[in-house]
């Protein structure tokens, strides 16, 4: 039997994530996921325009419009960026300035088919990830 | 002689024509202009034709003259007011627009509308009205209303369909109506305002509020075209965003079924890792 106890192996014991934790992680990974997933679909019915009847009934019709797209952008970049985390997370690798760009681009080309929800969304998206940012480091 | 006689009878027919047919183009108040509204998006009914918000900018705008069927003074000339007409899928909107030097403290304009171009009187039966109260003193307002007629009779609708508003900038007064088309907001006292058909629009001016008996009463009437929402062809820039969409919405959806992939097999992943 060794004398001193293996550090190495001690560390990788401490980080690792328990079974609770592990099914917890999961469950909001599935959650979100689908949730991301909702926000997408009706996002992507907005932002093509199959469903356009806020559209061009007036001033009040048209910011109703705008603020619906680019809620359900925002919402669905947020619940994929929660989702993403968990599954970086179960994976034990910090989500990648790659991944956060291109969920980033993948947001912001939905807005491709109207300028007011692009310039909005792209207001909204950083500020989103400058929350996540703070959040993350408050944690730390 | 019997020449003369002709001659002078002649002569005495045409003028007698000419005073008669002169009298009854006054009478008559037929339309006197045919307005085909251009579409255009909604503007707010608010008595404000802001120009920064190019808020009128596809009207059919027109001037036409509100006169008195009843004045005697020959320089009564009227009101010399600007008309704007523009329209959408579900509405109608009329702009009036006219300048005097002293407007009545119960000024109005109300639109008559006609169940058909026909202007005889009994084909007139819907009303929208903008009713000013104590205009220029410390508690004025304004009020839309909607009546119907019948034979000329105002009554109150009991639903106020459509929507008006006014306001005075300077001398100029600013009246804005929104008038329901194609079934969109009305009731059986409403007239249904139809795609591809024309209607007469009686333009209405008084100072009192008792449409009964109207003071100081100014008409005019103007035929207005329901026109069809146009089907316009794609342009071609519209045609390659639209592409684009289907191909980055297409990659969007692939790589979110890829992701919940991912998510699925994740358990397994995670085995492999722990070993």
């Amino acid at each position: 039997m060794p004398k001193f106890k293996d550090k190495s192996k001690k560390t990788s014991k401490s980080k690792r994530i328990s079974d609770n934790d592990e099914s917890d992680i999961l469950k909001s990974l599935k959650n979100s996921a689908i949730l991301g997933g909702i926000f997408l679909t009706f996002s992507l019915f907005f932002n093509t325009e199959i469903i356009n009847y806020f559209m061009n009934r007036g001033i009040y019709w048209d910011i109703l419009d705008v603020s619906i797209k680019v809620s359900l952008i925002l919402l669905s970049f947020l619940f994929m960026m929660i989702s993403l985390g968990n599954y970086k997370e179960l994976t034990g690798k910090p989500v990648g300035l790659k991944e956060i760009l291109l969920l980033f681009g993948l947001s912001l080309v939905q807005t491709m088919k109207n300028l007011y929800v692009f310039i909005f969304t792209l207001i909204g998206l950083g500020l989103l990830l400058i929350y996540l940012y703070l959040i993350q480091e408050s944690k730390i | 002689m019997k020449k003369h006689k002709v001659f002078i009878l002649t002569i005495t027919y045409i003028v007698f024509l000419f005073i008669i047919t002169s009298f009854l183009i006054i009478n008559a108040n037929a339309a006197v202009e045919d307005i085909e509204p251009d579409f255009g998006f909604a503007p707010e009914i608010d008595g404000d034709i802001e120009g920064s918000k190019k808020e009128w900018e596809n009207a059919t705008k027109e001037e036409i003259q509100l006169i008195s069927k009843t004045s005697t003074n020959p320089d009564d000339k009227g009101i010399f007011t600007d008309i704007w007409v523009m329209q959408n899928q579900s509405d109608l909107y009329i702009s009036i627009q006219f300048e005097l030097e002293n407007h009545a403290a119960n000024e109005f304009i109300a639109i008559i509308i006609s169940e058909d171009e026909t202007e005889s009187n009994s084909s007139f039966y819907d009303a929208k009205i903008v009713q000013w109260y104590n205009l220029g003193g410390p508690s004025e307002e304004h009020k839309y209303r909607d009546f119907y007629l019948i034979n000329g009779v105002f009554f109150r609708d009991s639903d106020d369909n459509g929507d008006g508003a006014a306001d005075l900038h300077g001398n100029k007064m600013i009246y804005e109506f929104r008038i329901p088309v194609n079934g969109s907001e009305e009731d059986d006292r409403d007239v249904d305002l139809e795609f591809g058909d024309s209607y007469a629009f009686k333009i209405v001016y008084g100072e009192n509020d008792n449409y009964n008996d109207i003071l100081n009463e100014k008409t005019s009437s103007v035929l207005i075209d329901i026109e069809y929402p146009k089907q316009e062809e794609m342009p071609l820039w519209k045609k390659v965003v639209f592409i684009l969409a289907i191909i980055a919405f297409g990659a969007i959806g692939g790589l979110y079924g890829l992701y919940i992939y991912k998510v699925l097999v994740i358990k397994q992943k995670i085995g492999r890792i722990k070993e």
